[in-house]
């Protein structure tokens, strides 16, 4: 028997970037805790292929295709919630783009577009979430972000890492902002989770994957199903006394204080 | 950018010159909906494009069949938030000579080539008309409306009919800024004419088309995100013919015109 603080039954919850991976498996969590989805990728087909399989798990979804750095594309996504379910509960805001540099390289345009990318599109999906949600007297927003938002990792990351510890510093305003009126806001910081196209390049790097083990007490990578758990907890009432609070999911990581990991030079 | 945030349709967008227009109207900042009957190609191409950083989706859809078309223009709207450009690329091809052609053949490359073209900016052009922001249209014919060709009889009726249904269609969407053109290639490779063009055969084909090539599919989509664009913005009704000089050629075969 599940404990019901977890059920997420006649909740709506938008998630971006739900084509694949953490994404994916943030909106198949919440749905089968209960929750109607809205999926949103800028791969429509593949946030459908999740819709589809949410639909066979009796739950409704609708897909979008959505570039959650366009704020007309957003506005866009949210007038259809409205128009479709007339509330929204949990945002998870997963999509995020960057452009990597070393910092003596890295050009303004650059930096902008990773800005723009990480931190702003993610600014734009809360403000058009926390409007609706401060309206309706509650909601919880997750931002994801990364372990480079709490420590330097090096190798061109700069962009990329100023970006996500935006992101944490906006989830904490966000929270002493929205608190007093039912909105919870917290933060995710992933670290080494594999990808088909990071299995590539670990396969082909002789080392790589017993570097980043180092850095990991738990000894093994992420996978995206391990974001399934913490994202049905801060979604749900489960975490109802949480707020602006910033989870690692790192297998120990950030415990170890490993920064990544340490000792790790580009090839 | 021409074409940024603008939403555009490509039907028969999963390979050849389909895909090429839907790369080429990408990369100009237009969001897509590649309409085919093949999706794990079409699905292959929406992720090359959402990797370009705009939206794309993959819709099944067998254009011949209206019901099919309406629900695909409907979920492209839906999922992209509007839609402004609809490129008409899908087509199939037939082989013999017309005498000896079944009534099946005939119906199955009107239905497919032709009628497919109708129900598609009938479907689009009430969303576009609805919209109130004008839009395009863009029908892919073939030089073949024009010249004949032979054992492709119902190909070739179907390619004149499309010329002259977006010439009416044109100035019935006129009051609506709504502009449909046509782009007519000639000889161009793609995974369906490849393997024709033999050695034989090029040699032939140079001794008709003026710049002795056979083009690349995107020199033909060059045409479709022109016509796309506020470049043509005065243009309507019109065919714009990307043959390497073939159609207008009218030097005589042997014939020595030029003295070295």
């Amino acid at each position: 028997m599940t404990n019901p603080l977890f059920d997420m039954t006649g909740r709506v919850a938008l998630v971006s970037g739900a084509a694949q991976n953490l994404g994916r498996n943030s909106a198949l969590a919440l749905a089968e805790a209960g929750a109607d989805l809205v999926l949103a990728d800028i791969n429509g087909s593949g946030a459908e292929k999740t819709a589809e399989d949410i639909r066979g798990l009796g739950r409704r979804a609708i897909a979008m295709a959505c570039d959650v750095t366009d704020e007309a594309q957003i506005q866009a996504m949210f007038r259809r919630v409205d128009d479709e379910f007339g509330r929204i509960d949990v945002v998870a805001n997963i999509a995020g783009s960057a452009v990597g540099g070393h910092p003596e390289d890295l050009t303004v345009e650059n930096f902008m577009k990773t800005l723009q990318g990480t931190l702003v599109g993610k600014f734009i999906c809360c403000r058009e979430a926390g409007r609706r949600m401060l309206a309706q007297g509650k909601g919880s927003i997750i931002n994801m972000s990364s372990i480079g938002g709490i420590r330097a990792l090096g190798r061109a990351h700069l962009p990329y890492s100023a970006a996500q510890a935006g992101v944490i510093q906006m989830t904490r305003e966000l929270a002493a902002e929205w608190g007093d009126r039912g909105v919870r806001v917290n933060a995710i910081a992933p670290a080494q989770m594999t990808n088909p196209a990071f299995e590539i390049r670990m396969n082909n790097t002789p080392g790589l994957r017993e570097t980043y083990l180092r850095g990991i007490p738990l000894q093994r990578l992420g996978v995206p199903e391990d974001i399934k758990g913490l994202v049905v907890f801060l979604a749900s009432d489960a975490s109802a006394f949480i707020t602006g609070a910033v989870f690692p999911l790192d297998g120990g990581n950030t415990a170890l204080g490993a920064n990544g990991t340490i000792g790790h030079r580009e090839a | 950018m021409k074409l940024a945030g603008k939403n555009a349709i490509v039907t028969g967008g999963a390979a050849g010159i389909g895909r090429a227009i839907a790369l080429a109207l990408a990369a100009e900042g237009a969001d897509i909906a590649i309409a085919d009957v093949q999706i794990e190609k079409a699905e292959a191409v929406a992720q090359q494009i959402a990797s370009l950083g705009r939206r794309s989706i993959a819709i099944r859809c067998d254009v011949g069949d209206s019901a099919q078309v309406d629900q695909m223009v409907d979920r492209a709207v839906q999922m992209l938030c509007g839609l402004d450009v609809l490129v008409n690329n899908a087509a199939i091809i037939s082989q013999g000579v017309f005498w000896q052609l079944s009534d099946e053949v005939w119906h199955k490359i009107i239905r497919n080539n032709l009628s497919s073209v109708f129900f598609c900016c009938r479907a689009a052009a009430r969303v576009m008309i609805a919209q109130k922001q004008g839009g395009r249209i863009i029908n892919m014919s073939s030089i073949h409306a024009t010249l004949s060709e032979p054992q492709a009889g119902p190909y070739t009726a179907a390619k004149g009919g499309i010329e002259a249904l977006s010439r009416t269609m044109a100035t019935e969407l006129a009051p609506y800024k709504i502009l449909v053109n046509c782009v007519a290639p000639g000889a161009t490779y793609s995974e369906l004419t490849t393997p024709m063009y033999t050695e034989s055969v090029k040699r032939a084909l140079f001794q008709r088309v003026p710049l002795k090539e056979i083009a690349q599919p995107e020199w033909i989509a060059a045409g479709v995100v022109f016509l796309a664009s506020d470049d043509a913005r005065y243009m309507t009704g019109q065919v714009l013919t990307i043959d390497g000089g073939y159609v207008m050629d009218g030097s005589l075969p042997g014939a020595e015109y030029w003295n070295e």
